[in-house]
């Protein structure tokens, strides 16, 4: 336990001890007001040592503590105390000074604590420490506290709280046969604004841990344990049942009073040497991202709420050891999103075969014998295998109808003569590609005209009359024309100013139609 | 011969015609534009078509394989076809005429019978392609 100044709300007399002197010292009072007291405590080759020197002075009214534990004292301390297990307890000192509540007060602890065993055998060496240390401020401009575990500033009301932890905790064990060294680091730390004003207020909680397990002196049996986590289960009372929950390093921000301009941002670095422990996903509450990337360094990453990387390197390694070296990497990563969008990529390869034919017959250059074989989808619809004959009559008249079915009004001619023609009209677009090739292309919804141009001669009188009556009274209108195969057209008589001629006496009129439709 | 087989390449139909008649035509499609500098130096720019030549066809049919090159045409009429010609020279095209006129300048004796009336018909077709 460590030996305390003798301090009391009565002035303190000052008590020197000399450096070399050993057991500890006490200050007596002399009636100042100020209070100065400093504390030297050390440790080596697990002895203990304290010096207490306590000074009290008239003016000023300034209370001071100061704590240096350290190696100094050791050789003047080292014929009180022998132990190897040192306990430190501090935190009355900072309980005195708040009683001057019109002050100004500074507590400051710097704290060195090791127990070191040297060179000995199945020997453990173990440092805990534990502090508490508060200030607290009534109606001040700020409140500071700088210190390690369990460490806390608030200020009601206050302007601004600055709340920094720093720790530094190592446990060595050298020259040992058996070294065991057991280092653990628990913190909890928050920042958190309350009863924020009508301004734009943030919340900023950052969190910096290194920890490592390290081994230097090769050893017959090698053994770096390094957590982050652990893993334990717990019963939950709602459902009853035992569910498992990662324990451990956490980090959170959140803002409770949302106002403008107010985030909250969460940010997590990691370093982890010796080993890759295991972080689960979940245990980051991230508000808008979660990203988390391990690996020989630590990085976080902000990216969109869509977009969610893990990215994971887990690695288990001895130099020379016997025991089996084991990696274990276990993970649980989530990315939820409010909108889920189903995007469907498809790549379709259609592979077709075409086949053609040829089937040698003396008439093939003379009647209808398409060879038509099996040709790929979306190919053009090839002609007609066959052809539907039309009955062969002797010389029948062509009729014009109107309208083409059920007609009322009918014209018969004789048959046009030789040199009719039929015109197929296609649109369709050529175009030539700067190397030349000739790339045609259509529709097949694409129009396609066909007309007839006819002329017949020997018309008698009255059939030339009729016909340009005939064209007069349904030009524009559809109508029907039965050629000389028996073939029913549909269309309309594009020519209607074409003349009739007259070449001789008695039937000699001559008359010319150029009719387009289609087949009906 | 003459043979006609669409569409190009995976070939489905194949229509065969009678030889065409004389005075087909075979012609080169590169143009060259000449230009003259002010000293009388001539340039001359040539614009090739790829080895693509236009050629032309004057055929005679009866109605029956008139009927066959029309359905023919119309099924393939904006397709790239390949043309065995007389000459079994083989070329990969297209049709390059508008209209397609199918004349009937004489009756063919003598008709056959069940055919269509025994007419002979005449038709001139462009055709834009390179020798394969």
């Amino acid at each position: 336990m460590l030996g305390r100044s003798p301090i009391s709300d009565r002035p303190l007399t000052a008590a020197t001890v000399p450096s070399g002197g050993g057991g500890s010292g006490g200050g007596g009072g002399s009636g100042g007001r100020a209070i100065a007291t400093t504390a030297v405590l050390g440790v080596a080759g697990a002895r203990l040592g304290v010096m207490v020197l306590g000074t009290a002075r008239a003016a000023p009214p300034v209370a001071t503590s100061v704590l240096n534990v350290g190696q100094q004292a050791s050789y003047v301390l080292k014929h009180v105390h022998q132990a190897s297990t040192t306990g430190l307890t501090l935190g009355q000192q900072a309980s005195y000074a708040l009683k001057r509540l019109d002050q100004v007060i500074i507590a400051g602890l710097t704290l060195g604590h090791h127990a070191i065993a040297h060179t000995v055998h199945s020997a453990t060496a173990t440092s805990a420490v534990s502090l508490g240390l508060s200030t607290r401020l009534i109606v001040t401009a700020a409140a500071t506290t700088a210190l390690s575990l369990a460490d806390s500033a608030s200020g009601l009301p206050s302007r601004a709280v600055g709340n920094s932890l720093n720790l530094a905790q190592t446990a060595h064990a050298t020259r040992a046969r058996t070294a065991a060294a057991c280092d653990t680091v628990t913190l909890a730390e928050s920042g958190q604004p309350a009863q924020i004003g009508p301004v734009a207020a943030s919340s900023k909680s950052n969190l910096t841990l290194r920890d490592a397990a390290v081994i230097r002196q090769q050893s017959r049996s090698l053994a770096a344990v390094d957590v982050l986590q652990t893993y334990q289960p717990y019963f939950n009372n709602t459902t009853q049942t035992w569910a498992d929950a990662w324990v451990g390093l956490t980090d959170s921000a959140s803002a409770v009073v949302a106002h403008r301009g107010v985030s909250a941002v969460s940010r997590l670095a990691l370093g982890s040497s010796n080993q890759r422990s295991v972080l689960h996903a979940s245990a980051i509450a991230a508000g808008a991202t979660d990203a988390v990337t391990l690996g020989q360094r630590a990085n976080e990453t902000e990216t969109p709420s869509d977009t969610d990387a893990l990215h994971l390197g887990d690695l288990a390694e001895v130099t020379v050891g016997k025991q089996p070296t084991r990696d274990a990497l276990s993970l649980g990563h989530r990315a939820a999103v409010v909108v889920v969008r189903l995007l469907t990529a498809t790549d379709t390869i259609t592979v077709g075969q075409a086949f053609v034919y040829e089937l040698p017959a003396d008439d093939i250059e003379w009647v209808y014998k398409p060879s038509v074989g099996a040709g790929t989808p979306g190919s053009p619809t090839p002609p007609p295998a066959s052809l539907a004959y039309a009955p062969d009559l002797d010389l029948p008249p062509t009729t014009l109808l109107f309208p083409p079915v059920a007609p009322s009004d009918t014209l018969t001619l004789r048959s046009p003569e030789l040199g009719n023609k039929d015109r197929l009209q296609f649109n369709r677009i050529s175009r030539e590609t700067r190397g030349g090739t000739l790339v045609v292309y259509a529709d097949p919804m694409w129009p396609k005209v066909e007309v007839q141009v006819l002329s017949f001669t020997g018309l008698s009188w009255d059939q030339a009359q009729h016909l340009m009556n005939f064209l007069s009274a349904h030009l524009g209108l559809e109508i029907g024309f039965i050629d000389w195969e028996k073939r029913l057209w549909k269309g309309i008589v594009t020519n209607p100013t074409e003349a009739v001629t007259q070449d001789g006496r008695g039937a000699m009129y001559s008359a010319s139609l150029e009719f387009e439709g289609a087949l009906a | 011969m003459f043979q006609l087989a669409a569409p190009y390449p995976a070939l489905q139909t194949m229509t065969v015609l009678p030889s065409p008649q004389f005075s087909n035509q075979e012609s080169v499609l590169d143009t060259v534009s000449r230009k003259l500098a002010m000293d009388g130096t001539r340039y001359t720019y040539v614009r090739s078509r790829n080895g693509r030549k236009k050629l032309k066809w004057t055929f005679l049919l009866s109605r029956n394989k008139a009927l066959e090159l029309r359905a023919f045409l119309f099924a393939y009429f904006a397709t790239k076809i390949k043309v065995t010609d007389h000459n079994n020279r083989v070329w990969v095209g297209n049709f390059t005429s508008n209209p397609f006129e199918f004349d009937t300048p004489n009756a063919a004796r003598p008709a056959i019978a069940p055919m269509p009336r025994g007419e002979l018909q005449a038709i001139d077709i462009e055709f834009e392609g390179v020798e394969q």
